[in-house]
């Protein structure tokens, strides 16, 4: 089925032209949030789910059923939170499966019937993409947690020096303000680490696919490492339009997470028919999100593939060796 | 540290009710906590000044350089008990600070303020103690016993007199001494240039009435106890400093680049006073009180925050505890670096604090002003031994303090903020909650087995038990209980039988009993819905002669449209407290019945015209004393409660987001 597939050129690569392969994603990221949330909800509803309002009371103002149940000496409370964590973490691990697929979906096309327009590689082909590329995504995953970690782990440690530094001289206000200061500057920095993750993400997902195209095979952790060659040389070639392109995705996604919040303020969403309009509202924010991610990482793609593209050409203009 | 008219009229149909004994039953249109009235004062007379026994007349001169206060002056003290008294007792508790051997260091007790080592020791160093007996000059620091056999602690020193003080007499003492501030700890001491000066002079422990002195070491847990008296006190620090002070500035003078103010006041048990250079200061008249406020460089946020509260908490108070009755309130914000001296309470001098980015919604600098302020009340002008009964000071302010914040801020008043709406009083009953067990509430200081028991009984318990006893008995009754003890024993040092007395008279016995069993037997209750039925009602079978007939009923006939049921709540625990249980048809209809509680267990009775859901004890959450609210309520069989969907819907969006911040 690979062999069925195209690489799109850079400049035909867009999330809008994949929205089954958002779906997809939203999809199995669904599946597994309420596969996360189902230890807290099975707890909620075992303490108050015979309650005739149910849960509804955990959310009363003053807090005290909510107090009663999260302060209150239950074991369920370590298990669910446990269970909870590791859900999280597997889950995180094994959605690089989906942003393999995702990536390649977005990567190549396979040709439609004679006339018609390149057509979406099949959810099948994408998903054995997005399986092939799985421990190099994990290992970028890994590398990149780390690394963020590192860098905000150093900015606290920084921020907190200056806080020591300055505060008898500054005041503890100013200070602080200086301190938030080199602390932003320091999680600017892990997100251009992020940046630089997901562009290595992409360089892995088009490197694994081509490398099935041509039936030649490598180790993750060699698509590892070419993937973070190609995203150090995006950044080299084109560190603003690459960190413009996430940061503005970026900005709108927290906006539409402070749009969560009004509407749930708005709404209340105790149970019923409201419960369901915030249920609605919250996914529809949830859609949105992930396909402003598909959109920076059509735009990764992009870049990656106009990169890859250059390095393949320049190979192909050098001269064969006499023999 | 822990809404009008309607509520009044229920509480006076409550009182009415709990007057007559009998069993609270409030209408279905007084669901719900009862809400503050507005305050009204009590008809109680209230005492204007304190019996004078003792006056300080004190000058005190800082070395902010060596951290170190040089002390002299004089103290007029009267033998007020009716027996002739032949020794004297000198709490000298900055010892407490002075090394690992002082009771306040070695008591094993973690959990609470103060529970570590001072960066530099603290000590009071006495120099000078005559009385001066007429033409006469006795030495007593000569023969004074510092220390007990085996004791090293040197924070309550024994004075024998060389002649023993008739009742009624007057003694006057020449004293002289030198204060090393500890770096800043339990409430006092230093950190850098600022300069919290607390428990610093030698103080003459409170006489009681059959001539013993209520004397005892600083522990670590424990506060104060004190005679009340005038304060002059002279305090004399470098020109740059900026002093506030407990009572008004009398005078003022800048002399040899020296700051030089002398703050006298009367009716007050104690004086403190912190300096600092860097202090800026902010001053508004609330209520008739010149407030100061002391903060530092860039708080003015903060400031503004606890001015706000004070221009609500003054009125409030003075309309439910008496008229504040001092001419001025110094708010002392202390820097981040010193956090151990925020917190505290002194005569016309509280200390307040909290991080400088706190945001609004977060209320805890409010609260803490609040409370502290509160103290003027429950330990200021109720001058309670803190020790012995530490719960008649922070337990009563704590109700006041919860009180306050809902009367101000609404049910969510501790945390309001990003959707969560937490209130003081349900934070406090639930830290509560878990130590009800564990010790009793009404015991001294150090006899609490740790920091956390103690705070969780003391400030906690207490507040629970008393915002239970507002809910169950009204607003307007509780306000005249808690405004009627405030007022009879100001200016006095009430014993808890006196607060224990006031309720059962304002109250009524019931309540009375509550109190006593909640604070000196560790009296718990939970109430619990252990089974529940519903049934059709049918109609007997058999043979029945109606009419001058004899007619044959088969079993099984159901009479149309009704039903029948009961519901068994059950009492555990020892305390009874009088509470409603709600029952609910599959119709939706709604009957309250009231239970006086008193017995260990009750069947209640259904019938409708539809099947019985579900049942909730304290539907209104009037019992924060309830020792389990998780078992308040129950589904009839086959039928099923309202689930938890919305936290499954909470849970999977916060999963996403969380879950798309690392990868989609």
């Amino acid at each position: 089925m690979i062999s069925e597939l195209t690489p799109l050129a850079p400049s035909d690569i867009r999330a809008r032209t994949r929205p089954l392969a958002i779906v997809y994603v939203y999809l199995a990221e669904l599946a597994w949030a309420l596969l996360i949330a189902t230890p807290v909800h099975a707890w909620a509803r075992r303490v108050w789910g015979n309650h005739p309002d149910g849960d509804a009371v955990l959310w009363l103002p003053g807090g005290r059923d909510l107090l009663t149940w999260i302060g209150g000496e239950d074991a369920a409370l370590g298990v669910v939170s446990r269970a909870t964590l590791v859900l999280l973490v597997v889950g995180t691990v094994a959605m690089q499966v989906p942003l393999g697929a995702l990536l390649a979906s977005l990567s190549f096309s396979r040709e439609g019937f004679p006339g018609s327009a390149p057509r979406s590689p099949r959810a099948r082909t994408a998903l054995h993409v997005g399986i092939s590329a799985f421990w190099s995504m994990a290992g970028l995953l890994v590398l990149g947690t780390i690394a963020g970690g590192l860098v905000v782990g150093v900015g606290s440690l920084a921020s907190s020096a200056v806080d020591h530094a300055l505060s008898d001289r500054l005041g503890d206000a100013r200070t602080f303000q200086i301190r938030v200061v080199l602390l932003a500057l320091f999680v600017l920095l892990a997100c251009i680490v992020g940046v630089i993750v997901d562009l290595a993400r992409a360089g892995v997902a088009r490197e694994t696919c081509l490398a099935a195209m041509r039936g030649s095979s490598a180790s993750g952790w060699t698509m590892l490492l070419r993937g973070l060659r190609v995203a150090f040389s995006v950044i080299r070639r084109s560190f603003r339009t690459a960190v413009l392109a996430w940061a503005w995705r970026a900005v709108v996604s927290l906006v539409l997470v402070g749009i969560g919040y009004v509407i749930a303020q708005a709404i209340g969403g105790k149970g019923g028919t409201m419960l369901l309009l915030l249920w609605i509202a919250h996914q529809a924010i949830v859609v949105a999100r992930v396909a402003l991610r598909a959109s920076w990482l059509a735009r990764a793609v992009g870049l990656v593939a106009a990169v890859q593209n250059a390095r393949e050409a320049i190979a192909e203009a050098q001269p064969t060796e006499p023999g | 540290m822990e809404l009008r008219a309607l509520a009044r009229c229920v509480a006076v149909v409550l009182i009415a009710g709990a007057a007559a004994g009998l069993p609270l039953r409030p209408s279905a249109a007084q669901s719900g906590p009862p809400a503050p009235s507005a305050p009204s004062a009590p008809n109680v007379a209230m005492a204007e000044h304190a019996e004078r026994v003792v006056d300080y007349t004190l000058r005190a001169k800082l070395d902010p350089a060596l951290h170190t206060v040089h002390g002299e002056g004089t103290i007029t003290w009267r033998n007020v008990s009716r027996a002739s008294v032949s020794e004297l007792w000198l709490h000298l508790y900055l010892n407490a600070f002075k090394n690992q051997s002082s009771v306040f260091m070695r008591a094993p007790i973690g959990g609470f303020r103060g529970s570590v080592v001072p960066k530099e020791w603290g000590t009071i160093d006495v120099r000078k103690l005559t009385w001066l007996d007429g033409a006469e000059k006795r030495d007593l620091w000569s023969t004074v016993e510092l220390r007990r056999k085996d004791d090293d602690d040197e924070t309550d020193a024994h004075v024998p007199l060389p002649r023993a003080v008739s009742p009624g007499e007057t003694m006057t003492l020449e004293v002289e001494w030198d204060d090393k501030l500890p770096a800043i700890v339990e409430r006092t001491g230093f950190d850098g240039s600022f300069h919290m000066v607390a428990q610093w002079f030698p103080k003459i422990a409170k006489l009681e009435a059959d001539g013993t002195f209520a004397h005892f070491p600083f522990h670590h847990l424990g506060e104060f106890y004190s005679d009340y008296g005038s304060y002059d006190v002279t305090v004399d620090v470098p020109e740059a400093f900026t002093v506030g002070a407990t009572g008004p500035a009398t005078e003022a003078k800048v002399e040899g680049g020296r700051r030089i103010e002398r703050h006298v006041q009367s009716d007050i048990h104690d004086f403190a006073w912190t300096a600092w250079d860097k202090f800026v200061t902010k001053k508004e008249t609330i209520d008739g009180v010149a407030c100061t406020i002391l903060y530092p460089p860039s708080y003015e946020g903060h400031a503004e925050r606890e001015l706000a509260t004070m221009r609500f908490a003054l009125p409030y108070y003075g309309a439910r505890y008496g008229k504040y009755p001092y001419g001025v309130l110094t708010l002392v914000h202390p820097p981040a670096s010193a956090p151990e001296a925020g917190g505290m309470e002194y005569p016309t001098l509280i200390t307040t604090g909290s991080p400088w980015f706190t945001p609004n919604g977060a209320n805890f600098p409010e609260i803490v002003t609040i409370h502290e302020f509160g103290h003027q009340y429950f330990y200021g002008l109720l001058g309670s031994h803190e020790t012995k009964w530490p719960f008649l000071d922070e337990g009563l302010n704590s109700y006041a303090e919860t009180d306050a914040m809902r009367a101000w801020k609404g049910p969510s008043n501790a945390i309001d903020l990003l959707g969560l709406g937490i209130g003081d009083v349900e934070s406090q009953a639930e830290r509560a909650r878990h130590s009800v067990h564990d010790d009793r509430v009404a015991q001294p200081a150090y006899a609490f087995g740790t920091g956390t028991a103690y705070g969780a009984l003391v400030y906690s318990r207490t507040d629970a038990l008393l915002e239970t006893l507002r809910r169950v008995y009204g607003d307007a009754a509780m306000q005249q209980m808690m405004g009627a003890y405030a007022r009879r024993f100001r200016f006095q040092h009430p014993v808890p039988q006196d607060f224990i007395s006031t309720v059962q008279r304002e109250l009524g016995n019931d309540a009375g009993e509550l109190v006593r069993a909640s604070l000196f037997d560790k009296g718990w209750v939970d109430f619990k819905i252990e089974a529940m039925s519903s049934h059709v009602v049918r109609a007997p079978a058999g043979l029945f002669d109606v009419g001058g007939k004899r007619e044959t009923v088969p079993a099984d006939r159901e009479t149309a449209g009704k039903y029948a049921g009961w519901v068994l709540v059950i009492k555990r625990g020892t305390l009874t407290v009088p509470v409603e249980i709600e029952l609910i048809a599959d119709d939706g209809t709604k009957t309250r019945v009231p239970w006086d509680g008193a017995s260990e267990s009750m069947r209640v009775p259904y019938s409708g015209t539809s099947p019985l859901h579900s049942a909730v004890v304290d539907p209104d959450k009037r019992i924060l004393l309830d020792q389990d609210p998780t078992n308040d309520f129950a589904t009839a069989p086959g039928r099923s409660g309202g689930g938890a969907p919305r936290t499954l819907e909470r849970a999977t969006y916060w999963a996403q987001l969380l879950m798309s911040a690392v990868s989609p």
